[in-house]
């Protein structure tokens, strides 16, 4: 963690100098700071102040102090009743009344903070008040140079460093590792689920975003702060409108590097009503998105449920480098339901070649289906599975195992068996299992293989990295 | 404020891009439209562009299939009347109809959208849709998105050539990146045949 932490810092210090001479963006700074203070900390333990403090506290590798305007420690903390006493501070979190905040932002900046993160709400969500306030703020901050994140939002995560912002606390809600999906969200609501999901499915988080209002820093930025960050490969973005022009470039670049999926929220607002083109009057704003979803190689989710599905194999599944799958089962039924879906998706169930059915046959007994799927029947033991699964993945992109727990001869040991032959081949591997018994569920996805629960949604994420890498693979020719 | 642009300058842009236009002519009287006639023979195609109807069907300010000299000057006569209006005389032709059209939004930019139907696109909602600049591959992937694919391969006898389209729309995609200023676009319809890609209107609302 030290090393992180210094390493952090020189790299800070070099951005800093990038900032003198110019620099416009300061993004990077809120998720390397290692000088934190929490403006607004309480001493009641279920406030929002008080979580803050406490998750920093506990969590964060690098300093951090608290604002109040009494003087009694706070978890054994002494703290500060100014700004003005803390020293060196880097990032702020603001947790204080709506109407206080741009009194506490004013004096962030006076101190020379420049990134400042408002947690609170009560502004343009509430109506024309709040907008006012929204207008001071954004004053403030022109003035002192600041950069805001937020206000009206849980703030930022980065389990690295144990810099946590939000007011979550980690008796209730399972936070993710550090891993190499980045959450971008305009609810903290969806983000707070997101991380719980995450946390559950064990996908590691680089970084956490909740952007709330966006009255300063906006989705773009981030978009494009995440496109360069280099602990992140996959992007997971919630969001019901965008605020920036440069929003379309912005996206198509960043998706030329990385995954990202998204959740629209608003589908259904109308287009400009007054259209009096059939052009504008068909492309309303949601087409319109969709329409650079397609264009741009951005995968789009339905629902929460189909976020999370796509996520768990981008994040941990490489991409197919065909559209062959093999489907290797030990329930009829589910394959033929596999089957039906691969079909209506454009994957691709060839049938296995001679020399692989040669070789199976020898080993195998006489029951078993050498076909796609590949039916190892009910009788199947861990064994039969790996010794199938290594034949089949020299000449399949893709690998959906069926298996059914419910029945006597299958074991748990069949984890570490596929987890085997998945580590070194290199192909994207997905479970269909189903069944009242979690635990084995769980097993497989600590070991990186997500498992789903219906044939549907493991055929639809596989077709989601399939689609990806024809997107990647195609990426700037022109046919 | 955004408004239309007259028809003779909408079809001169999109002649300065190569975009095909049926034969046509703007006249100023009925002699040039009988010259019109001489030239490209019946059925032909009458029509008034007025900035203050914005839709020629519902104003009656179009008459499809005129097929002699009588009903040519019947229906001259009627439109002659329209004050500031701009005449254009075409050939009649028939084939698939489609239509191509461009939108502006004022965050994201420029969009192009190609759709099965004509005028009835509206009502098969068979369309799709891309952001300015579109390459081959994405006017490609625009057409196989659309529910009549299987006319760009032949259908019952019939087909429309995937090519011309491809053509056409790419044409409109560059004149669209170098005229920002235009705020709405349709060319409806664009009729397809086995050999080309024509379009019988068009439409412009551009900034004043």
């Amino acid at each position: 963690m030290n090393e992180i932490f210094s390493k952090g810092r020189e790299r800070y210090l070099l951005k800093n100098k990038e900032v003198e001479k110019g620099c416009p963006s300061m993004i990077e700074r809120f998720f390397e700071a290692r000088n934190v203070v929490v403006i607004g900390v309480s001493h009641n333990p279920k406030k929002v102040g008080h979580v803050i403090f406490r998750n920093l506290v506990r969590k964060f590798v690098g300093r951090v102090c608290g604002v109040n305007q009494g003087t009694k420690p706070i978890l054994g903390r002494k703290l500060y009743t100014s700004i003005a006493d803390a020293k060196n501070v880097e990032l702020a979190v603001v947790a204080v009344k709506a109407e206080k905040v741009p009194k506490v932002v004013e004096g962030c900046g006076k101190v020379g903070i420049k990134n400042v993160i408002v947690i609170s709400g009560g502004f343009s969500e509430l109506g024309e008040e709040g907008k006012k306030l929204e207008q001071e703020l954004l004053k403030i901050c022109k003035k002192h140079g600041i950069r805001l994140l937020g206000p009206n939002t849980l703030g930022i995560y980065v389990p690295k460093y144990g810099l946590d912002t939000t007011f979550l606390s980690d008796e209730k809600i399972c936070k993710p590792r550090h891993g190499k999906v980045a959450i971008l969200t305009q609810s903290g609501a969806i983000g707070c689920l997101l991380l719980d999901m995450l946390g559950k499915a064990n996908v590691g988080v680089s970084k956490f975003i909740s952007y709330g209002n966006a009255i300063d820093v906006n989705a773009t930025e981030l978009l494009e702060f995440l496109g360069k960050d280099k602990d992140t490969g996959v992007i997971v973005w919630f969001f019901e409108g965008v605020k920036s022009r440069r929003f379309a470039e912005v996206l198509q670049e960043v998706s030329k590097k990385k995954s990202i999926i998204v959740l629209k929220g608003g589908k259904t607002k109308e287009g400009s009503r007054a259209a009096s083109s059939h052009t504008a009057s068909m492309a309303g704003d949601y087409e319109l998105f969709r329409a650079m979803f397609k264009q741009y190689g951005v995968l789009e989710a339905e629902n929460l449920e189909e976020l999370l599905d796509y996520v768990k194999a981008f994040a941990t599944q490489p991409l197919p480098t065909g559209r062959k799958v093999c489907i290797l089962t030990d329930a009829g039924g589910f394959g033929v339901l596999a089957s039906d879906v691969c079909q209506k998706l454009g994957l691709e169930l060839k049938l296995p070649s001679k020399r692989l059915i040669e070789k199976l046959s020898k080993v195998m007994p006489r029951h078993i289906v050498l076909s796609n799927p590949l039916d190892v029947t009910g009788d199947a033991d861990a064994e039969r599975y790996e010794t199938c699964l290594k034949e089949v993945v020299k000449e399949y992109d893709a690998i959906l195992l069926i298996m059914l727990f419910q029945l006597p001869m299958l074991g748990y040991e069949v984890v570490e068996r596929v987890a085997r032959v998945w580590r070194k081949v290199k192909k994207p591997i997905v479970i269909c299992s189903h069944g009242s018994r979690q635990e084995v569920f769980q097993k497989f996805e600590a070991c990186g293989i997500p498992v789903y629960p219906s044939p549907e949604r493991a055929v639809k994420a596989l077709a989601a990295l399939y689609q990806r890498f024809e997107f990647v693979s195609s990426k700037g020719k022109i046919c | 404020m955004q408004k239309p642009i007259a028809a003779s300058k909408a079809v001169k842009l999109l002649s300065s891009y190569g975009i095909n236009f049926v034969p046509h002519k703007f006249c100023k009287n009925f002699g040039e439209c009988k010259d019109f006639a001489k030239k490209h023979g019946y059925p032909l195609v009458l029509k008034a562009y007025s900035p203050r109807f914005l839709h020629k069907t519902e104003a009656k300010l179009l008459f499809v299939g005129i097929s002699n000299q009588r009903e040519l000057a019947k229906a001259y006569k009627k439109l002659a009347k329209i004050k500031d209006a701009e005449i254009m005389i075409q050939k009649f032709i028939s084939g698939f109809e489609f239509m191509v059209g461009v939108k502006r939004d004022y965050l994201l930019g420029h969009f192009l959208l190609v759709g099965s139907g004509g005028i009835y696109t509206e009502l098969f909602k068979d369309f799709a849709l891309r952001r300015i600049p579109i390459n081959a591959k994405d006017a490609k992937e625009m057409l196989v998105e659309l529910k009549v694919r299987k006319l760009f391969k032949g259908f019952r006898g019939k087909k429309c050539n995937m090519q011309a389209m491809i053509d056409l729309m790419l044409k409109l995609s560059k004149l669209v990146l170098k005229n920002e200023w235009i705020a709405e676009l349709d060319l409806n319809p664009v009729v397809v045949d086995e050999k080309s890609a024509q379009v019988v209107d068009v439409r412009i609302l551009g900034d004043d």
